[in-house]
């Protein structure tokens, strides 16, 4: 069953000066399909979702949405065309609530945000799609709690609300359970499985057990370069991969 | 502009950035080390120029009034940094402005109490009182020279700390990691206590130096506070370097401005901080 | 409601009252309303750094260039002998200090922190040298305003400027005003932007917004409020000069709100009232009142972290 291509790259290149981030990277992620990238530590994960989210520029090659040419626009035009992004390191709104923090996000759906008079709370579409999206997430005790004050899985939740709540098709997710215990960790797993027939996922992750169950294409990148792409069978069955990630424990095995 | 008077302005120029340094070198190394905005910084300026007249005044002798004065300047700088600015660390910015806006206001008062209002001079002392011929026409003030001679040594002696002891070292590193410091065993309060006071003795000293070439009036402070800020702006924040160059060519310029178009001298040199940010928004050597 | 908090609306409710009744007890000794008048003024001049400073987190150091120019647009545009219509002309002044303050916003608005810090107070001394070396705006004299303005507003006129009580009444609705404007663009959608961007601004950005709008709308609010406050400041006291716009009165302004309690609104009324008060207190009682005044502003960073809007808060918030 082919989905479609809904975000595509072309050769993508990243080059800082003499170091290689990212060496021709040619990827294909397709609509509601769980896309997951790994690698080992410098592989060039976070390089890719920050040019697919167009906060990196590339040095070569190319980004397609739906067809159309979109690297070197400016970021919040990544956003607008519904290309939303989660962060490894938890980016929040620390001193206001949850649903204020998912306002935030939705406003801009649905309310012209240079009106000086209309009161922030005026708008019902806005608190709707803010506390639909943190229901999606599990987090519907917590809409009227300070976002400082719940735990740390808690806020790993609500980063994730964030982006739902900019009703984004595709979604970029850079380590969502880092840093989460077991049960978290199920409980994301769940979800992503229900969000990934709505959405085009891309996901980072260190936790292979989830990158496995979740998977429906995985990409494996070692040093910039592209490894494989394929089936999780046939990327668990790949010797080269075993030899990324092998190679790379005999060397600190023997440093 | 004839030859002659473009050498003297020049000379004049660097000699007057070369105290700015002095001051500034204050200013930015405190902030580059601590995090610490001290506005209070043009009042140790102040407080040095205060000193050294009331001493020459009592004991007629410019260099041990020099000496006394600094002294009391670094007990003065190691005093306000225990009581006072150690409570500053963990405070953002706007409370060290306001903090530091309050110690403006003790010290113009203390000055108004403890030595009165009226402008005082410092005379030149007699070794330094000559002029230097330059010219067939015009000759230099030995003292201006002398002045200019002190700032280079003191800003070799500082270059030497910085990068060649082992003080300097520390310095460097807390610049960019404090934690890092601690972990190394170092005492960071003592190497804040000391960092400050370097900084409140530059100040002062600069404020000695420059007693004899101007007269010493309340809200001097003031007025050299914000040229030192231009200055460490377009040096860059916390670079040493930054503000020595910065001074130079803030002292260049406005002594050139002063005589080649007097009505804009004024402005002259924040135009040239707006055009130094905007090209380079964080000053010219920025860490 | 856009009075959020109790402490709030006990201090705004207390003070409202007091200060409409203060012509009626001290109708005899224009002195003191005049004062009072000054002090409102400032009141307004501070909450609106204190609403670019703490609401928007632009720390601004050039903040009294607005307040200056509000009196020099005045002179500029008037004639010289002429009463004209406040309204229309304070209308007038407003619209060209926003333009203005966008020339400059869009400038300084691309750097940040220490920087903008510093930009902003440069561009406030450069304009503060061009008025003071200037000889058609009358130098470090500055200039005189002859005629103060008429009121009237569709040929009815109910308020005198040159009556100290009158001019009392309009400074009070300023700060009515300035007050209630603040609040409420605070609470709109556009404010909700405002305060994320202070509070997060990768995350603003991350979320599609284009903040460097957000912040030059905001900037220019905030200066043409301390425009209006200028033009009344100089219509009160009959003239302007170049030290409405010097450092000092930025940093003053700065102190005040910090003192009243950074980002309240409230606090800046507080903060006014206190430093004119404790100020007017020290003078009276001392020569050297600046030492007092030192000493009371570094007790009180020292000891009230979160200024006297704060630590009223804790005191009645439950």
């Amino acid at each position: 069953m082919a989905n479609d291509i809904i975000l595509e790259t072309e050769s993508l290149s990243k080059h800082w000066g003499g170091i290689k981030a990212l060496n021709d990277i040619s990827l294909q992620f397709h609509d509601r399909q769980l896309h997951g990238v790994v690698g080992p530590n410098g592989a060039g994960k976070s390089t890719l979702l920050n040019m697919l989210c167009g906060t990196l520029q590339p040095t070569s090659g190319c980004i397609f949405h739906k067809g159309e040419q979109i690297e070197g626009m400016k970021p919040w035009k990544f956003v607008r065309r519904g290309i939303g992004r989660s962060f490894q390191k938890t980016n929040i709104y620390a001193d206001v609530t949850c649903l204020e923090n998912c306002a935030v996000a939705a406003q801009r759906r649905f309310a012209g945000s240079f009106n000086l008079f209309a009161s922030r709370h005026s708008n019902k579409l806005v608190q709707e799609a803010a506390e639909k999206a943190l229901c999606q997430v599990g987090l519907e005790s917590r809409i009227q709690t300070v976002a400082a004050e719940i735990s740390y899985g808690e806020q790993r939740q609500l980063e994730l609300a964030m982006v739902l709540a900019t009703d984004p098709c595709i979604l970029l997710l850079d380590e969502p359970m880092a840093g989460m215990g077991h049960e978290e960790s199920q409980r994301i797993i769940a979800l992503l499985n229900e969000l990934k027939q709505t959405y085009c996922i891309v996901l980072v992750e260190h936790d292979m057990d989830a990158i496995f169950e979740l998977s429906d294409q995985l990409t494996v990148l070692d040093n910039g370069t592209h490894l494989i792409t394929g089936t999780v069978d046939e990327v668990r069955n790949e010797p080269r991969v075993k030899e990324a990630y092998l190679g790379k424990e005999d060397e600190e095995e023997a440093a | 502009m004839s030859t002659e008077l473009f050498f003297v302005q020049l000379i004049n120029g660097i000699q007057y950035g070369l105290l700015l340094f002095l001051i500034a070198s204050g200013l930015t190394l405190v902030f580059g080390v601590m995090g610490i905005l001290n506005l209070a910084h043009g009042s140790m300026y102040m407080v040095g120029a205060y000193l050294v007249w009331y001493f020459v005044a009592v004991t007629g002798s410019f260099t041990v009034s020099a000496i006394l004065s600094a002294v009391i300047a670094l007990g003065l700088g190691i005093l306000i940094e225990r009581v006072l600015i150690q409570r500053l660390y963990n405070r953002n910015h706007l409370d060290q402005v306001l903090l530091t806006i309050g110690m403006i206001f003790v010290f113009n008062a203390l000055q108004s109490i403890l030595w009165g209002n009226d402008p005082y001079g410092v005379a030149v002392p007699e070794a330094l009182s000559g002029s230097v011929p330059f010219t067939d026409n015009s000759s230099y003030p030995v003292y201006r020279i002398f002045a200019a001679m002190v700032c280079i040594a003191i800003a070799a002696a500082l270059y030497f700390v910085v990068s060649k002891t082992r003080l300097g070292m520390l310095i460097r590193a807390g610049e960019s990691n404090r934690e890092m410091v601690e972990a190394l065993g170092v005492n960071i309060k003592s190497l804040y206590t000391i960092v400050f006071a370097i900084g409140v003795m530059l100040a002062a000293v600069s404020g000695i130096i420059a007693a004899p070439m101007r007269s010493i009036v309340p809200g001097m402070g003031e007025s050299v506070l914000i040229t030192c800020f231009v200055v460490v702006v377009i040096g860059g924040m916390g670079s040493i370097k930054g503000a020595f160059v910065g001074a130079l060519l803030v002292g260049v310029i406005s002594t050139f401005a002063a005589v080649l178009i007097p009505t804009m001298s004024n402005m002259i040199i924040y135009i040239f901080m707006i055009l130094v940010l905007l090209v380079k928004p964080q000053g010219l050597f920025a860490k | 409601m856009i009075f959020e908090k109790r402490t709030e609306r006990i201090f705004l409710a207390i003070f409202f009252v007091i200060a409409l009744c203060i012509p009626l007890f001290l109708e005899e000794n224009s002195f003191f309303v005049g004062k009072a008048t000054t002090i409102l003024i400032l009141a307004v001049f501070v909450m609106s750094l204190d609403f670019l400073v703490g609401r928007v987190g632009l720390v601004t150091l050039g903040h009294a260039l607005f307040y200056g120019l509000g009196g020099y647009l005045f002179v500029i545009l008037t004639p010289e002998y002429e009463a004209v219509n406040f309204w229309i002309y304070a209308f007038y002044i407003m619209g060209l200090n926003a333009l203005i303050a966008l020339v400059i916003g869009a400038v300084v608005l691309r750097t940040s922190g220490i920087y903008f810090i510093m930009i902003t107070l440069a561009i406030s001394q450069m304009a503060y040298y061009y008025f003071f070396d200037s000889l058609e705006f009358g130098g470090n004299d500055g200039l005189f305003i002859f005629m103060k303005p008429e009121t009237s507003i569709f040929g009815l006129s109910f308020l005198n400027l040159d009556n100290p009580t009158h001019f009392y009444y309009l400074a009070l609705l300023a700060v009515l005003v300035t007050l209630l404007a603040i609040k409420i663009i605070l609470r709109s959608r556009f404010g909700r932007i405002v305060e994320a961007s202070r509070l997060n601004p990768e995350r603003t950005a991350a979320l599609g917004y284009n903040i460097f709008a957000f912040r030059l709308i905001s900037y220019v609010i905030g200066s043409t409020l301390a425009a209006y406050a200028g033009l009344l400041f100089a219509l009160q006291y009959g003239y302007v000069n170049p030290q409405f716009m010097t450092w000092e009165m930025s940093g003053t302004a700065l102190v005040m709100s910090i003192l009243g309690g950074m980002g309240t609104i409230y606090g800046a009324i507080i903060g006014t009232i206190t430093y004119e008060g404790l100020q007017y207190f020290f003078e009276h009682m001392s020569e050297d009142w600046m030492l007092f005044m030192g000493g009371a502003i570094i007790l009180m960073v020292l000891l009230l972290r979160k200024g006297l809007a704060g630590y009223l808060e804790k005191l009645l918030e439950k």
